[in-house]
């Protein structure tokens, strides 16, 4: 028979059925973390569902802005309203001076009721103004042809260049609609009414140079169960810190709105690691010498626990390729903004908890031994969405405010680290838009 | 109790929890670098008790089938590298001098704190084999280590227990 060793007996004795209170909070810890597992899509994963959904919001948002917007609204410029006078009868005929403004066209088209009233105005190119459908109007400041559509008829009057001749077919609005005065001088612009423009192709430069400070969130994840302890402790020891990032963008802007920008962009996030270690011990030996260089004696000062501290930084370098959408409404523009940041240079430099220790910090640079790197050198693509506001300070000026998010899918660490390290930045782009 | 369990009713795994929780984690503190990670075994030990309670075959105690998985999760938490860093010539060094009746004034705590103190290596095949009972080859199979490992790792642990015991000795004289 096996003789057992006097050490293995009173352990075994002692221990075997020893009992330790586990911590109070533990059944809620079980039941969370299998609850967590039963629903996947709950996992650590929600910062991508979260930004791939906010992009999905946005880019309806946009959709359904475009599809209003042109569904409404044919192509349409900016005019001026005459002010309301007096009542002109039907098939009047309204002399005007001769010294009319120059003007090259108008044309009427058929469109809801309510303002049929065009008036000449100086420099003033090519017209679209909404009339009643059943109303046939001409107006005509110049002595050409002027056509008109109305009820699915065409009718083409010429007449002197100071004639206006208004005729109706078998309703007339215009009891109620204010006199035309076509003597009276061009009125200052009294409200800026903007609508959908088509038909602009022409393209224009912008550069934008943008700055943020930034929320960063970080998710640790660990691959192996066994990591979970090593990850909980990174979390503990590291703390977010500040975030911030810089942009110089190009922005080709169309007529009708649509952007494209690509540039430059720089992220940084900085983290607090701290650690103390109850279970190291320092023991520190100091001689102490009289004033004849003698030995005196040899103070001995015994330190239990050590503090790490380390200022962690990670930064990114990527080049953003974005779409957007952009509603001028004069002084104010607003955008939506989507698309990829592919970032091609990921740095990362400090110190974390050592994976095979947990007890002691080790730096993660590599800078000493490049084969315990822990960071890819570059992480992919990420995505990115933001709306933004423009503001016209003056021609060619714009200020920018433009909150956004960008995610990382990919995780910064490689794939041999215990646990995924990802991010989910949010910030307040602040900067300034030049035309070029 | 345990058929609720395999039904997921929450109220009969919450009744195993607390009827077992404390004497697995003692068991993961033995085995643990330190209390947080004897939390996280705890924790891992019991969804697996969970996920698996239907392969559970009522031959064996119930508590004994609990303390295997508690176990074999703490030993997931340690690699190979473990056993390899062995303090050479110990088991060559004659046993301190222990009155036996020190070993009657060690609290659990106190053996607990001991066990602790011991390299990682020393103290999973201390624990398997002076606590848990498991013979050299089990703990070879287990560990994937070799038996003779096994034994010099256990003779090593001993050696340094009562050191550490001759020395907690010397202080209280």
């Amino acid at each position: 028979m096996k003789r057992r060793h006097e050490v293995d007996d009173i352990f075994k004795h002692k221990l075997e059925h020893h009992a330790v209170p586990a911590p109070p909070d533990m059944w809620d810890r079980i039941v969370q973390a299998r609850e967590k597992r039963a629903y996947p899509l709950m996992l650590p994963g929600r910062f991508i569902i979260a930004g791939s959904a906010a992009i999905v919001v946005l880019s309806l948002a946009a959709a359904w802005w475009l599809y209003q917007g042109h569904a409404s609204a044919p192509e349409v410029g900016n005019f001026y309203l005459s002010p309301i006078s007096t009542e002109i009868p039907a098939s009047a005929s309204v002399s005007a001076d001769t010294d009319v403004p120059e003007i090259a066209q108008t044309t009427v088209s058929t469109v809801s009721p309510g303002i049929a009233i065009v008036r000449p105005v100086d420099k003033l190119e090519t017209e679209t103004i909404i009339a009643p459908p059943s109303i046939a109007a001409t107006v005509i400041a110049d002595p050409q042809v002027a056509e008109i559509t109305a009820d699915n008829q065409t009718i083409a009057e010429s007449t002197d260049n100071t004639q206006v001749s208004l005729a109706r077919n078998d309703w007339s609005p215009l009891s109620h609609l204010p006199t035309l005065s076509l003597t009276s001088p061009p009125m200052p612009l009294p409200q800026y009414i903007k609508c959908a423009r088509f038909g602009g192709s022409t393209w224009r430069l912008h550069l934008e140079a943008l700055a943020a400070p930034e929320l960063p969130m970080r998710e640790l994840r660990p691959r192996q169960t066994e990591a979970q302890t090593y990850a909980r402790l990174r979390q503990q020891t590291e703390q977010s810190d500040y975030a911030l990032s810089a942009a110089l963008r190009l922005a080709l802007v169309s007529e009708s709105g649509w952007v494209l920008k690509t540039g430059l962009h720089y992220g940084q996030v900085n983290e607090n690691f701290s650690f103390f270690n109850p279970n190291e011990q320092r023991i520190i030996i100091t001689d102490i010498y009289g004033s004849d260089g003698h030995l005196i004696r040899t103070d001995t000062i015994v330190v239990n626990g050590a503090e790490y501290k380390a200022d962690n930084r990670y930064q990114w370098l990527d080049l953003p390729v974005l779409a957007g959408y952009e509603m001028d409404f004069g002084k104010v523009t607003f955008a939506l903004n989507a698309g990829a940041h592919i970032n091609f240079l990921l740095s990362a430099n400090g110190q974390f908890l050592a994976p095979e220790d947990l007890q002691r910090p080790v730096s993660f640079d590599g800078e000493d031994n490049p084969g315990n790197r822990v960071f890819r050198p570059r992480i992919g693509v990420g995505w990115y969405a933001s709306m933004g506001i423009l503001y016209n300070v003056k021609p060619g000026w714009q200020l920018m405010f433009e909150p956004g998010f960008r995610i990382y899918p990919r995780s910064l660490t490689r794939s041999h680290f215990d646990v995924d390290q990802r991010y989910f930045i949010s910030g307040i782009n602040i900067g300034v838009r030049r035309a070029l | 109790m345990i058929k609720g369990c395999m039904r997921e009713d929450r109220l009969c795994q919450q009744e195993v929890f607390h009827r077992y929780a404390s004497k697995m984690f003692a068991i993961c503190l033995r085995y643990a670098r330190h209390r947080m990670e004897a939390e996280d075994i705890l924790q891992d030990a019991f969804i697996k008790v969970y996920d698996n309670i239907n392969q559970f075959e009522a031959k064996g105690s119930f508590e004994g089938w609990i303390r295997r998985i508690v176990v074999n999760t703490a030993l997931k938490n340690y690699s190979r590298k473990s056993f390899a860093s062995e303090q050479i010539g110990m088991e060559n060094l004659p046993d301190p001098a222990i009155e036996p009746t020190i070993y009657d004034h060690l609290n659990e705590e106190e053996l607990l704190a001991l066990i602790a103190s011991l390299p990682h290596g020393y103290r999973v095949v201390f624990n398997l084999y002076a606590i848990e009972g498991y013979s050299h080859k089990e703990i070879a199979d287990m560990l994937e280590i070799q038996e003779s490992t096994s034994r010099s790792q256990l003779v090593k642990a001993r050696k340094m227990l009562q050191t550490l015991i001759e020395e907690t000795q010397k202080i209280a004289v």
